[in-house]
């Protein structure tokens, strides 16, 4: 049984929160919004209380939590990359504050950064803040699109422009719970097939209020502060996304493995060299972790893992099907459930062809 | 840090390799000549012979006597040290013609640009990178035959793609087609799950 193997793979406590995980994803897959009924679940408690800074941590709690179900994972309140980037650049108590309230209030969370002409090209980057000097306040106009939880989120961080240039783009504290309005803002939940409980979102703001404190970045130098900032909380978070495709792999063979009564030896071969891959990769995502930690700059081979990690999952559930048979997209539907999931992690923190490009620059500048 | 530091790396002379493997299973010139001259599938053939006679020592061990030469348990694991070794010297000349490869594309212009700035070298030279660093970490997680099985395959999977990079060079004697040709020939004899 699964079960027994989460807690093999992940251990006590990482196991049962994936093996809970794994139990609601019907519900959640219908309803994202029914996660709020488990607050009080001891895996979503751990979820909203992670503010590790260890990488490897994270890694690990995320793999596990994939085991069980991602989209369960994306739909449950929590940190997110907004913490991530608080710990790059906002301020202790910005930090502090922020994080209280994901522990205490449960606020479902975002972070805003891909607009519908130039998708994450921050450098063409349209939405802006004004700033209203009578009113001692800044303003946020412009359209955000396809981030996670846009539509229910209480708080999360939006990206826009203070001024033209590379060096103009700037982070914030969003405060929907508290600010949003019938006039300030639009919000839309788009419409999904796989990961649905990620609820991808457009978002348009007209004037959205933002106080002064909820700026971030002020303290720190220009430099650092802006798309210096997003890259290296991306990268925090790709290597997550790695490991999340290795968690669902790691699922996909144990159900194979357990479910399947007898296999041929060409489809024993074939799963055992999924096994053999994801261990390798787990691994080297373990090594590559410490290492992003040492140096967050390392861009070139955290885009590898998370390219291989893609690929990979997405081979395995073009191939789980043959396992079963042709009635199998209907007789096992979390068969049919990954398969539709999988393919998210292609798009979550840049296409294969953007790590591809990353990947080249490293190689060439030796740095990988 | 380098895919396969190639200054690290030392020529693998495998029929030395395998002339040492057989002396060590008799010492009869006869027999190692035997095995040598079917060098490319002996060692399969040798721990197959290994093992017989292992089993049959097993067999008359009561008897107080010993039907061969005595091998050792550590038969399998001297046969995946020379496919390890082998596997290596292969990813180094993957590496190895991957970088002139590079190189060359590097001087080769079309419109005053040169062709490894076109977008879809680049994305083919990274697959390349990918499968090379995917057989590299096989190197890192225990060491058995099918850790080094999907690792050659990667590499087999690399010199594929290697080879759509250099053009009509790259059916040249010596070139990427002889690289793929000898790994895929290899990957036959010693990689196969």
């Amino acid at each position: 049984m699964y079960t027994t193997l989460a807690k093999q793979h992940y251990g006590e406590e990482l196991g049962a929160a994936a093996i809970f995980f794994r139990s609601i994803a019907a519900e959640i897959d219908q309803d994202p919004n029914a996660i709020l009924q488990y607050l009080d679940h001891p895996a979503l408690i751990l979820l909203r209380q992670d503010r590790s800074d260890n990488t490897l941590n994270k890694v690990k709690l995320y793999e596990a939590l994939a085991y069980g179900d991602t989209a369960c994972l994306f739909a449950s309140p929590r940190p997110c990359l907004s913490g991530l980037l608080l710990k790059e650049i906002g301020t202790e108590a910005q930090y502090e504050a922020y994080h209280q309230n994901v522990r205490e209030n449960s606020p479902r969370t975002c972070f805003a950064v891909t607009e519908p002409l130039y998708g994450s090209d921050v450098a063409k980057m349209e939405s802006f803040f004004t700033f209203n000097y009578q009113e001692n306040i800044w303003h946020l106009n412009g359209h955000k699109y396809l981030f996670g939880n846009g539509t229910c989120a209480d708080i999360g961080v939006v990206w826009a422009r203070v001024s033209p240039g590379p060096f103009g783009i700037r982070a914030a504290l969003i405060r929907f719970k508290e600010n949003a309005t019938e006039t300030n803002i639009e919000r839309s939940l788009l419409p999904m097939l796989g990961l649905r409980g990620a609820q991808l979102s457009s978002v348009k703001f007209n004037n959205f209020p933002i106080h002064v404190e909820d700026m971030l970045g002020l303290h720190v130098h220009s430099l650092l502060r802006g798309i210096n900032a997003l890259v290296r909380t991306f990268n925090k978070m790709r290597i997550c996304i790695a490991a999340l495709a290795i968690g669902q792999s790691q699922a996909i063979c144990d159900y194979i493995q357990t479910v399947k009564k007898s296999f041929t030896n060409q489809e024993a071969a074939l799963l055992k060299q999924y096994q053999v891959k994801i261990d390798a990769l787990r691994q080297r995502i373990g090594q590559a972790a410490v290492r992003l930690d040492e140096d967050p700059e390392r861009v070139a081979e955290i885009s590898l893992l998370k390219s291989l990690a893609t690929t990979l999952v997405e081979g395995l559930v073009n191939e789980m099907f043959s396992f079963f048979g042709q009635a199998a997209f209907f007789e096992h539907p979390f068969l049919a459930k990954s398969f539709r999931d999988a393919f998210a992690y292609e798009f979550a923190d840049g296409t294969i062809h953007v790590q591809r490009n990353n990947i080249f620059e490293g190689y060439q500048s030796e740095s990988l | 840090m380098k895919i396969f530091d190639v200054d690290e790396f030392q020529a693998f002379d495998w029929l030395a390799e395998y002339e040492s493997l057989c002396s060590q299973i008799s010492p009869s010139q006869n027999y190692k000549d035997l095995l040598l001259n079917q060098y490319a599938i002996v060692p399969i053939s040798w721990l197959e012979q290994a093992e017989k006679v292992e089993a049959l020592n097993i067999a008359h061990f009561g008897e107080n006597q010993l039907v061969g030469i005595r091998c050792e348990n550590k038969s399998e694991q001297m046969l995946i040290d020379f496919k390890f070794r082998l596997f290596q010297m292969h990813a180094a000349f993957v590496q190895y013609f991957l970088n002139i490869v590079m190189k060359h594309l590097e001087k080769r212009f079309v419109k005053e640009t040169s062709v490894i700035k076109f977008d879809h070298i680049r994305q083919l030279i990274a697959e390349i990178i990918s499968d090379l660093e995917m057989s590299k970490m096989m190197r890192g997680v225990e060491q058995g035959t099918e850790q080094l099985n999907v690792g050659h395959d990667c590499l087999l999977d690399a010199a594929l793609k290697l080879m759509k990079l250099p053009g009509g060079r790259a059916f040249l004697k010596g070139s990427v087609l002889e690289l793929v040709w000898i790994l895929r020939a290899f990957n036959n004899v010693y990689y196969v799950s």
